[in-house]
């Protein structure tokens, strides 16, 4: 084994410390000037408005049909409030009553459309074919149903009319809905702004009166909520709320509430693992600050760049911070070495970046992250240069600004181990004995044995939990109640949208174009996999029906295309139908409604629509899958189980690469790769042994999982060789790094903001995992290389 | 078209718009039907055979009572309106674009018969394998005396009036001369020369005046009645050949019926919101069957009633979403998924 290179480099990146520390208040003029100017670039970070949209990936076979139905027309946003009855059913007089309080509470808020609240209450009328013609009245009647019989007339008029069942009032008969239509917020903003109607209009430039605006409808909604709750729930009533504004409501509130005590709470974590470690204000200083500045550094190059942050991704930058923290933990854990070996602390200081990787680890590090530039779903790729800026700014703070403020600070005490340091030594000896002699064998054998159950974890991959909406709030939290509710009991949020394109302009008012459409839908309700599917020949065959004295052998298409272009054009005349078809008659989409989410059942949704597509071509129409919830989310698991596989090889290549290059030895090269595969094999193992499966969410945290191992992984092996006892000590300090690594990372386990939740359990307990695989496997895998 | 309420379209735009744009849109549920499309008429052929057609030119037959069911080749994608067997060999199929088909194995293979129109045809009845009658939209009556070689066009002419765009929903066959034909705002009308020329038959179910009155939208004949059926639980009948007609009183007022049938006394009607009622002395009295609330969702608008071999009386109701009940001894087995069957009421 041969480290001469890797010295020379090592000597070299001395030299750079020896030379910073005698410039360095020039180096920190410079390092000031950069940061008030990166400060100032915070200002331009651009948070993208649709999560979603950057989650989904950019190749996907569905984006084009995604596109095509977005342009046909945007879905209003809804709150939906659902009544619960325990007991019975909907249909008496206390449940009404509710319905009517609830209804005429929405109706008086203004953010609110009247004319597009729906409940058993207002917006359904029941329509009757009479001598006198169609006549319209509220589907509870003229007078409040009052007796069983008059609640038994409701039922049946429930039951047939188009927003009856499954739609206001559950299957089961035991839930009601009552679903407000919420106006376009930002032009109504815009609209007061104008008219100067509030103080705020004044003083405010209209983005940031819009932004203000819409805040003070979240918490406006959140407390019509909670009021709603508190004065209608009682022993035989729940209510539950969900919808796409009051998600983003609940997202604002627990980002304001929870993200200050989470980080809070972390920095607290920080701060007092590192102190108790090294005993001393001093050494947690050092590593927050760098902690800080990378995050700072990190954003301030993505507000320079205009590359646009997920907020759904808010704490890629804190979790990225802790490998900063790691990476200046472990230069201050070699400089308390060096300082009780070196004379003066300007020569500890230049002794311990001499010997301790830490340049070397934050460019493995980010190299790692840039695996994640090669992802398919843009929100990964955002982050991998977020990554890249990261990298610039860490290696920046950590190994040249860090050297000044650890010359500043005073000299910690001449003064060799520690209490806890001592704890986790212990830890690595115990881990490390069985690196000896025959355990080797076993060790090896385990390792082998976890990387090929890693590998069938991968090619098995179990992606989920990336459905836009519950994927962003834990299941229980009111909101996803709520939503759940709605899929178990009414026809549900989960909407698969298929885009249909005549093959002629126009080619819709082709009535067996209509019908092949409707056929389609036929297909989906008779196969029992739907549980509403919806097209333009709906819509035909109702105005026909209505048209024709309400005989229902009109329910048909006309057979005629004259007579289907007059019809067509009658029932499109007044708008609102964009959605379901476009003015030139040439685009429509076929909307279905399914009862799971789960990845396999929306897989087989997509599958049954796709052989439908294939078994039954046609010469008029082109089906595409791509549009609503459902096709969203099979998208990005899609893009999941792609960008996984994808980013782990590149950043397992990358780790092989440049473990090569700073050990000079493909073996111990290897040796560091095989050890964080290990380790991200192990944490794969895992969460599929608590059926947890891999979101996005867990994509960058497991690649900068991955960066944790080659940091843990490169520092064992350069600092030890990796084997016999000169490895404890270091093995120790890994142990802690990785302890401090998941204890960080620990507070934002607990959030409501389930995506943000999710990510940091992955990369915490993927920390821990590959710190402990790195104590356990390099050097055993080391030693056996150098017994050879 | 007979746009009788144009404010109902935007209500209806409206409606279809809310659900498609709603977060979680809604409408009914087409409970798993195995045969998924609308379902527009049945007949029962024989003992064992039955036969029900619907939209985009199905057919559906059974040979084993109704319990397994397979889809025979019609030929045509029109909507099938209408079937009708006056044996259990020779039947009839009305439709779209003046589709006419003719089966004589009992419904098994269908053939094409000229019609010589393309109006919608939204009714077939045959009181013999010679004399049948079709009407449908535009005033269109076609007769025949041979089985439907030849169909002759019978001009809904009175000696006083031409009634244009007059929408006949139903007829009947009351003997091989004899038809009687209802439809649009309850008017009824009668022949008694083969469709030579025809009678309208005042009734209160029409109010000339106003010019409105209350949709037939199915007619029958049976033991020397005929028995009508329409708008708001209308019902009525002529025990005089459509002279002259009784409306009863169902005791409900809200459900349409679209469609009805008699076997001497006992009687069904069923319409719109899965209402079924029965009655079993001649219309007198009637009550109301219990239907699982799934078919409270659908429209039932095809029904056909015979007794079979042991006396009992069997038949098979047909609606929307490809709802579908079998009627044995008077009992009615809703089905959906070919495998579950529901007994309700007896």
């Amino acid at each position: 084994m041969t480290h001469t290179n890797g010295e020379e480099q090592v000597r070299g990146l001395a030299r750079v410390v020896s030379l910073v520390l005698r410039f360095r208040a020039v180096v920190l003029i410079l390092f000031l000037a950069m940061t008030g100017f990166l400060c100032l670039q915070l200002a331009h970070i651009e948070i993208a408005e649709d999560p979603t949209e950057a989650m989904v990936p950019s190749g996907h076979r569905f984006v084009p049909a995604l596109r095509a139905i977005d342009e046909m027309g945007q879905m209003s946003e809804s709150l939906i409030g659902i009544v619960q009855v325990k007991e019975g059913s909907v249909y008496n007089t206390e449940t009404v009553k509710k319905i009517e309080r609830m209804t005429r509470e929405l109706m008086g808020v203004e953010e609110f459309i009247p004319r597009k609240i729906l409940s058993l209450y207002t917006g359904m009328n029941h329509y009757e074919n009479t001598a006198e013609g169609l006549m319209g009245e509220p589907i509870l009647g003229r007078i409040t149903p009052e007796t069983k019989e008059d609640f038994r007339a409701v039922e049946r008029r429930v039951a047939v009319n188009p927003f009856g069942v499954g739609h206001v009032v559950s299957y089961d008969g035991t839930a009601t809905m009552i679903m407000a239509g919420i106006a376009d917020l930002d032009l109504k903003a815009e609209t007061l702004y104008k008219q100067g109607v509030d103080k705020e209009s004044a003083t405010l430039s209209m983005e940031q009166y819009k932004k203000w605006r819409i805040d003070k409808f979240h918490q406006a909604l959140l407390r019509l909520v909670d009021t709603l709750k508190a004065k209608e729930e009682d022993e035989n009533h729940i209510l539950y709320f969900t919808g796409d504004r009051l998600l983003a409501a609940e997202l604002t509130s627990m980002a304001r509430e929870q993200v200050p005590v989470a980080a809070g709470a972390m920095m607290l974590v920080m701060l007092g693992l590192l102190a108790g470690y090294f005993k001393s204000f001093r050494g947690a200083l050092v590593p927050i600050f760098a902690f800080a500045l990378s995050v700072l550094w990190g954003l301030g190059f993505l507000g320079a760049s205009k590359i646009v942050l997920n907020p759904m991704a808010f704490l890629f930058p804190l979790l990225l911070g802790v490998l900063s923290l790691i990476c200046s933990a472990m230069a201050m854990k070699e400089y308390d070495g060096k300082n009780a070996e070196e004379e003066s602390k300007l020569q500890a200081i230049v002794a311990t970046y001499r010997s301790a990787p830490v340049a070397a680890s934050v460019v493995i590090a980010g190299l790692v992250c840039l695996a994640m530039l090669a992802a398919g779903v843009p929100m990964i790729r955002e982050l991998g240069w977020f990554g890249l800026f990261w990298a610039v700014g860490t290696f920046v703070v950590v190994v040249l600004i860090c050297p000044v403020l650890m010359s500043l600070l005073p000299r910690p005490g001449r003064t060799k181990g520690d209490r806890a340091g001592g704890m986790f030594e212990a830890l690595a000896k115990g881990l490390t004995r069985v690196a000896r002699g025959s355990g080797r064998v076993g060790i090896s054998l385990l390792l082998a044995l976890t990387l090929v159950a890693g590998l069938v974890c991968v090619w098995k991959l179990e992606v989920g939990d990336n459905v836009p909406g519950p994927a962003y709030v834990r299941s229980s939290h009111p909101w996803t109640q709520g939503f759940d509710v709605m899929a178990e009991r009414f026809n549900g949020p989960h909407g698969f949208l298929v885009h249909v394109k005549a093959i002629e302009e126009g080619g819709l008012l082709n009535p067996e174009a209509i019908n092949q459409m409707g056929d389609f839908s036929t297909y989906l309700n008779a196969k029992g996999l739907v549980r509403l599917s919806l097209a333009f020949d709906w819509v035909v065959k109702l105005a026909r029906m209505a048209l024709m004295d309400g005989n229902p052998k009109w329910w048909t298409v006309p057979a005629s295309q004259q007579d289907m272009e007059g019809l067509s054009r009658l029932v499109t005349f007044s708008g609102g139908l964009n959605v379901m078809v476009d003015e030139s008659f040439s685009e429509a989409t076929v909307a279905s409604f399914f009862a799971e989410r789960e990845t396999d059942r929306i897989d087989e949704y997509a599958s049954a629509m796709q052989t439908y597509f294939d078994n039954y071509p046609s010469e008029y129409i082109r089906f595409n899958l791509g549009g609503g919830l459902l096709a969203k989310a099979k998208a990005i698991n899609d893009g999941t189980r792609d960008d996984y596989r994808k980013t782990m090889f590149l950043a397992l290549v990358t780790v092989f690469l440049v473990g090569l290059v700073v050990t000079r030895s493909a073996p111990l090269g290897l040796i560091v790769t095989l050890s964080v595969a290990a380790g991200q094999a192990l944490t794969l193992l895992l969460m599929t042994v608590v059926g947890w499966p891999v979101s996005l969410a867990a994509v960058p945290a497991a690649v900068v999982g991955v960066g944790f191992g080659a940091v843990f992984g490169i520092y064992l092996v350069r600092q030890t060789g990796g084997t016999g006892s000169a490895s404890i000590a270091p093995a120790g300090g890994i142990l802690f790094l990785g302890t401090l690594a998941f204890a960080s990372m620990a507070p934002w386990f607990f959030i409501g903001m389930k995506f943000q939740s999710d990510m940091a359990i992955v990369l915490g307990v993927t920390a821990l995992l590959q710190a402990i695989v790195a104590v356990m496997f390099i050097p055993a895998l080391a030693g056996a290389f150098q017994k050879n | 078209m007979n746009p009788r309420n144009p404010s109902f379209i935007p209500a209806a735009v409206l409606l279809a718009a809310l659900l498609v744009t709603a977060i979680a849109p809604g409408a009914i549920r087409a409970d798993s039907a195995l045969i998924g499309g609308s379902l527009f008429a049945s007949a029962v052929v024989s003992d064992t055979a039955y036969i029900m057609v619907g939209d985009r030119g199905k057919i559906f037959f059974s040979n084993d009572g109704a319990k397994t069911w397979e889809e025979i080749e019609s030929g045509t994608r029109f909507a099938l309106s209408s079937v009708c067997f006056p044996d259990d060999r020779n039947g009839w199929i009305a439709g779209q674009m003046g589709t006419l088909l003719h089966s004589q194995d009992g419904g098994k293979t269908w053939q094409a018969q000229s019609s010589g129109v393309d109006a919608y045809l939204l009714d077939v009845d045959f009181l013999d394998p010679l004399h049948g009658v079709v009407v449908g939209r535009d005033t269109t009556v076609l007769t025949t005396s041979d089985g439907g070689a030849t169909w002759n066009q019978s001009p809904l002419k009175t000696s006083a009036d031409l009634f244009d765009d007059v929408a006949l929903f139903a007829a009947a066959m009351i003997d091989t001369r004899s038809i009687c034909a209802v439809g649009d705002m309850g008017r009824i009308f009668i022949t008694e020369d083969g469709g030579e020329s025809w009678a309208e038959t005042k009734t209160s179910l029409y109010d000339e005046m106003s010019m409105m009155g209350r949709v037939l939208y199915a007619v029958v004949y049976d033991s020397g009645t005929l028995y009508a059926a329409g708008i708001d639980s209308t019902f009525a009948f002529s025990k005089d050949r459509g002279k002259s007609w009784s409306v009863g009183d169902t005791g409900f007022e809200e459900p349409d019926l679209f469609c009805i049938d008699f076997v001497g006394e006992f009687g069904l009607a069923a319409g719109s919101g899965g209402h079924v009622i029965r009655t079993s002395d001649g219309g007198s009295t009637w009550r109301e069957v219990e239907v699982p609330k799934k078919v409270w969702q659908v429209f039932l608008s095809g029904l056909d009633l015979k007794r079979n071999g042991s006396g009992e009386v069997a038949g098979l109701v047909v609606g929307k979403s490809g709802t579908f009940g079998h009627i044995v001894d008077r009992a009615i087995h809703w089905q959906w998924p070919l495998a579950k069957r529901e007994r309700v009421d007896r």
